[in-house]
């Protein structure tokens, strides 16, 4: 489409039809319209020296012609007697848009005219009401294809975005759990390598007093025998106790077997926080929403905050359990974050029209107002540059509504803040738009 | 009897405090905290050689305890002990807890015993000349006939391809002899021709990764204060600076002025310190590596120039 590099002028769209004098009768007129060369024509201009008198149409000659007698009592009149004398007017250095809005506002319907080209009010020719609204409808077109080009290419650096907030706070939270795991599977190695140790030292021992045992039993073992392996088990026996480990058996075999059940939840955990093995969409409680991201988040949370949960009964809700974790998480870590010292993260959940309502309050820093408007803004960020892509809470704002839910934030500077979600306990009938898609990726 | 050496490790996780303390109970008198300001507490009333302490626990930073152990108990070695390695707390623990090694979570139990007792070893021998520094006068005494003193006239080698921190540092210490180098090479010919103090050096140079030749350095001459500017962030690459180079400071590029000079200043002050006493100095012994793992050009040329060092005759 050529049209949308240079901008179209009426000139391009005009036909040169030669005029007729206004003095022509009606008749030749009429024998005019009937000819080949003007068959294309609704109309017929009227003009005098250069002057556009009006416009004569099918239409027109018609309606004398269809009086009784029409033909006889007005073809041998002049035309300039049933001509529109005031047709409509286009300089022909006009831009189409412009034609086109003029043409449209004075048109009459239904269309019997087209309209007269002028070059500084002197006759150029004709223009088609037709072929202008042709042109038009090709622009709009060109226009919608440029809207949808413009429309993928924004979709596409968008899930680009999404996807990289999901990778950052994913390494985030691959973090966080490597971390958490590591301390289980700290004591647990330590207390495997000192029970191997133990149980060598036993080892030897054991067998120092069945040594000791036999050499008793034995008739012929002398005195000396007797107590060199008496002070060989005797010492094994020492070595064995030095460890204080006898004692501690139980302890650090409970200590073992808990560390191996931290890890096991941790691991479920991740599963479950991020829901690979389940339905896209799922009747979750969301209480376990919420413990799930606690914990996936809990090495960032417990050197900032004592965690209060303050869990109400709660209806199943329908929605999908991953990302509606993943906005828990990303609120729970910016609470975590808003702490500069030590604070309190509160959770409040319960039951609400049709629906559960859960808040998230902190009493960290909070935010001004100014602040507060833009959070739910798309790359708006407090953060330090490489410290957060300022999608996160834009991402979570769009789970949310998706979901049918509504996600407000009221915060107070030096005090705290404190989000409020609702989520329905049914979604409306499986409405997804494509922002969903690229949510959910 | 003698006293049994004492350590204090400090973890929120009482489990991890258990099997320390059953791993260590027999050779050492073992202390626990689970929490900076129990941990406060304890060296408050109590003289320690090692400080172990866990990064991420509520309150209060592993590196802010073990910078306030610094304060409290210089003598004490202070190693880290995390599951996590983050870069704020690596940095962290360089530069304000200067600490002796880094370890992991989880751990080898061997390679724990032998860091704590090198570090245990260690804390002993240099209680004392350190205790020494800290009293105003000095008694002038056998153990503390280093060649140099406190008013060491050592070189500051600055190895970098751009001349902003060599103009920078030579313009805020007139009459300290400050060097320019752009190359490994020439940094080792200044450091051959003159003693050196203090190396401020990237982390990044033409001939590669330059870690490997601080290590090979801090080893043969571990009275060399670093001082390593970088934008590079990796955390095994810092980790490896604290355990295998014992660098002095980590500085990001861009570097602020303040905390350059600031850096500089504390540099010159330990190597005072550190080169009147060897004791002192194995407090900054490095960890073992393997040598076959180092690239051959690098660990030759260091050598060449310890070499050449071997043979200058000891300063006046």
């Amino acid at each position: 489409m050529a049209g949308q590099q240079t901008p179209t002028r009426i000139s391009d769209l005009v036909m040169r039809v030669h005029p007729i004098p206004p003095q022509m009768r009606v008749a030749d007129v009429a024998d005019l319209f009937l000819a080949e060369a003007c068959a294309d024509l609704l109309c017929l201009p009227v003009v005098r020296g250069g002057e556009t008198l009006g416009i004569v149409s099918r239409y027109d000659i018609m309606r004398v012609f269809l009086r009784q007698y029409g033909r006889e009592v007005f073809g041998a009149r002049p035309i300039e007697r049933f001509m529109n004398p005031s047709p409509l007017l286009v300089e022909q250095s006009t831009g189409i848009e412009e034609a086109s809005r003029y043409v449209r506002q004075h048109m009459r319907l239904p269309i019997t005219e087209d309209f007269v080209v002028v070059e500084n009010g002197e006759y150029r020719g004709m223009g088609m009401v037709t072929s202008l609204l042709e042109k038009m409808e090709q622009r709009v077109a060109a226009r919608g294809q440029a809207l949808v080009r413009a429309n993928q290419h924004l979709k596409a650096s968008q899930s680009h975005l999404v996807q990289s907030e999901k990778m950052a706070s994913l390494g985030q939270m691959v973090a966080g759990v490597a971390h958490e795991i590591n301390t289980p599977l700290g004591y647990v190695r330590s207390n495997v390598e000192l029970v191997r140790d133990f149980a060598a030292r036993t080892a030897t021992a054991l067998v120092a007093s069945g040594n000791l045992v036999r050499s008793l039993m034995d008739e012929r073992a002398t005195d000396d025998e007797i107590s060199q392996h008496l002070a060989v088990a005797t010492a094994e026996q020492d070595s064995v106790a030095e460890t204080g480990i006898l004692d501690e058996l139980d302890n650090l075999f409970d200590d073992t077997l808990h560390g191996l059940g931290e890890i096991s939840e941790l691991v479920l955990n991740l599963r479950n926080f991020s829901r690979l093995d389940r339905a896209r969409v799922d009747r979750v409680n969301l209480n376990e929403c919420l413990d799930s991201a606690l914990t996936i988040g809990r090495n960032l949370i417990k050197q900032k905050a004592e965690v209060v949960r303050d869990y109400g009964d709660l209806p199943q809700v329908e929605c999908a359990a991953s990302q509606i974790n993943q906005v828990l998480l990303n609120i729970l870590t910016n609470a975590a974050q808003a702490i500069d010292d030590f604070g309190v993260i509160r959770l409040q959940s319960r039951a609400l029209d049709e629906g559960v309502e859960i808040r998230i309050s902190d009493n960290g820093s909070g935010m001004p107002e100014t602040v507060r408007q833009r959070i739910f803004d798309p790359f708006y960020t407090t953060k330090p540059v490489g410290q957060g892509t300022g999608l996160g809470l834009s991402i979570s704002y769009q789970i949310i509504t998706q979901h049918g839910g509504s996600i407000a934030v009221a915060s107070t500077p030096g005090a705290g803040t404190e989000f409020r979600l609702w989520l329905p306990q049914q979604q409306a009938a499986t409405q997804r738009t494509p922002a969903t898609e690229a949510a959910a990726g | 009897m003698q006293l049994k050496p004492t350590v204090l490790f400090v973890d929120d996780e009482e489990r991890i405090l258990r099997t320390l303390n059953l791993a260590f109970g027999a050779r050492y008198r073992v202390l626990t905290a689970n929490g900076g300001a129990r941990a406060l507490e304890l060296l408050r009333e109590n003289t320690v050689q090692v400080v172990v302490s866990d990064q991420r626990m509520p309150h209060m930073t592993g590196v802010e305890v073990l910078r306030q152990a610094r304060e409290m108990q210089p003598a004490a070695m202070r190693i880290l002990l995390t599951g996590y390695a983050e870069l704020a707390s690596i940095v962290g623990s360089i530069n304000d807890g200067e600490i002796f090694r880094y370890v992991q979570k989880p751990w080898q139990l061997d390679a724990l015993r032998n860091t704590l007792e090198e570090a245990v070893a260690i804390a002993e021998q240099s209680a004392a000349p350190l205790l020494k520094k800290h009293q105003p006068q000095k008694t002038g005494n056998e153990s503390t006939a280093a060649p140099a003193g406190t008013e060491d006239d050592g070189a500051i080698v600055v190895l970098d391809q751009r001349p902003d921190l060599f103009e920078l540092i030579r313009d805020s210490r007139p009459g300290r002899p400050v060097l320019s180098a752009g190359t490994l090479d020439e940094a080792l010919a200044h450091m051959a021709e003159q003693p050196t103090a203090v190396l401020v050096t990237d982390l990044n140079l033409p001939e590669g990764d330059i870690t490997d030749a601080l290590r090979l350095l801090k080893a043969r001459q571990p009275e060399l204060v670093t001082i390593v500017v970088t934008a590079f962030r990796d955390t095994t690459h810092l980790i490896r600076l604290i355990n295998q180079a014992q660098v002095y400071r980590v500085l990001p590029r861009p570097v602020s002025r303040n905390m350059l000079l600031r850096g500089v200043e504390s540099a010159l002050r330990h190597h005072g310190m550190i080169s009147a006493s060897p004791a002192l100095l194995r407090r900054h012994r490095v960890a073992e590596a393997n040598e076959v793992a180092v690239d051959n050009g690098v660990a030759s040329r260091v050598r060449g120039y310890l070499d050449r060092l071997r043979g200058r005759p000891a300063p006046v």
